[in-house]
């Protein structure tokens, strides 16, 4: 039988150390894999005609209205501005709540003499509710709207779980609910799974967003796009 | 009309080379969160509602398909894939994506490869 302070001293430790580092190598590699592939241009086959010369119409406030909202209704946002807002502010809640997080603090300041500042408690506390109640919405979506449901396999709910899963354990932790030597430990363990899924899954597009998104100089990114394949 | 002649055998190497001068897709491929926000950019989709006829099912079960398979298919994978990226994607380019993966870019690719295994649309199928 394992002794439980044993225990919480090795995922405290080593542990942390090896989920960190699957985190840091996972994530080194597959964005070295994505900018080596992404690297050569593809030659331009068409070309946009050079636009005619003429004297410049300036757009009355009714057309760029117009144009604006053309553009938001052909867009992501346009179409689904609540369960983006909603991603959004998933995506930002499970980036701030644990780095702000008191106890996480605490921790910091005894192992290295050196914290950040931190959330009042029940901030946090309301952060990781609102966290798992998102969490709930992408479940139920994925359970009860056809067109996702028939995309999403195992591994899908899987890293749903993964990902809230130290939101869960530490909410529980918080309020004492249930045995507290367990629950911390499930807690830390959950949040390492996570760091290592974070490495080495497509959980990996908490990095790649940004590449993809802004970086790459591909047809759909937001920088200057020119095909890369 | 329609040929009687049986259909030539699978052509794996020939899949794998097509598969492997656009590994990107491979990548952005394994990005896809499944998250379906693509399902209303699709006019096919918004027609019929028909929940294997969004963007990002279309490529995950086609081109997906063919790099999870390494090319290794056989003509009836084919002939399930001829379904979606023939007759259901007109690859007019609009769907979307948060992640800025370009889907019909994959679709293209699997129609091409479909294609080298002379599985296409044909016009005269019964």
């Amino acid at each position: 039988m394992v002794n439980p302070s044993e225990l919480y001293e090795f995922v405290r430790g080593p542990m942390t150390w090896l989920a960190l580092a699957i985190f840091l190598a996972g994530s080194a590699i597959q964005l070295h894999r994505l900018f080596r592939l992404s690297a050569r241009k593809q030659r331009r086959l068409l070309r946009a005609a050079p636009p005619k010369k003429r004297a410049p119409a300036t757009p009355s406030l009714g057309q760029r209205m117009t144009g604006w909202r053309t553009a938001l209704r052909r867009s992501v946002l346009g179409r689904h501005p609540l369960l983006i807002g909603l991603t959004v502010l998933f995506h930002t809640l499970l980036f701030i709540t644990p780095l702000f997080a008191r106890g996480h603090q605490v921790l910091l300041y005894d192992a290295w003499r050196f914290s950040l500042p931190s959330f009042v408690e029940p901030l946090t506390d309301a952060l990781t509710v609102a966290v798992i109640s998102c969490a709930a919405v992408f479940l139920g979506r994925r359970l009860f709207s056809a067109p996702v449901r028939a995309l999403s396999g195992v591994t899908d709910f899987l890293l749903l779980g993964i990902t809230v899963a130290p939101f869960v354990t530490g909410w529980l932790a918080f309020r004492q609910i249930g045995p507290y030597p367990q629950i911390i430990i499930a807690h830390m363990l959950s949040g390492q799974l996570m760091l290592i899924a974070l490495g080495v899954t497509k959980l990996g597009h908490m990095i790649f967003f940004f590449f993809t998104r802004l970086g790459i100089n591909s047809e759909h990114s937001l920088a200057a796009g020119s095909r890369t394949w | 009309m329609v040929s009687d002649r049986p259909a030539p055998a699978i052509d794996q190497h020939r899949i794998k080379q097509l598969l492997a001068q656009k590994k990107q897709l491979k990548l952005f491929l394994s990005i896809c969160a499944k998250c379906g926000l693509c399902a209303e950019s699709c006019f096919y989709y918004r027609n019929h509602r028909d929940p294997k006829a969004t963007p990002a099912y279309k490529a995950v079960h086609s081109l997906g398909r063919l790099f999870k398979k390494r090319g290794k298919v056989n003509r009836h994978e084919l002939e399930q894939m001829k379904s979606l990226v023939f007759d259901k994607c007109a690859l007019c380019r609009r769907c979307y994506c948060p992640f800025g993966i370009d889907v019909s870019s994959m679709i293209a690719l699997a129609r091409a490869i479909c294609r080298s295994q002379g599985v296409y649309q044909r016009f005269d199928d019964k």
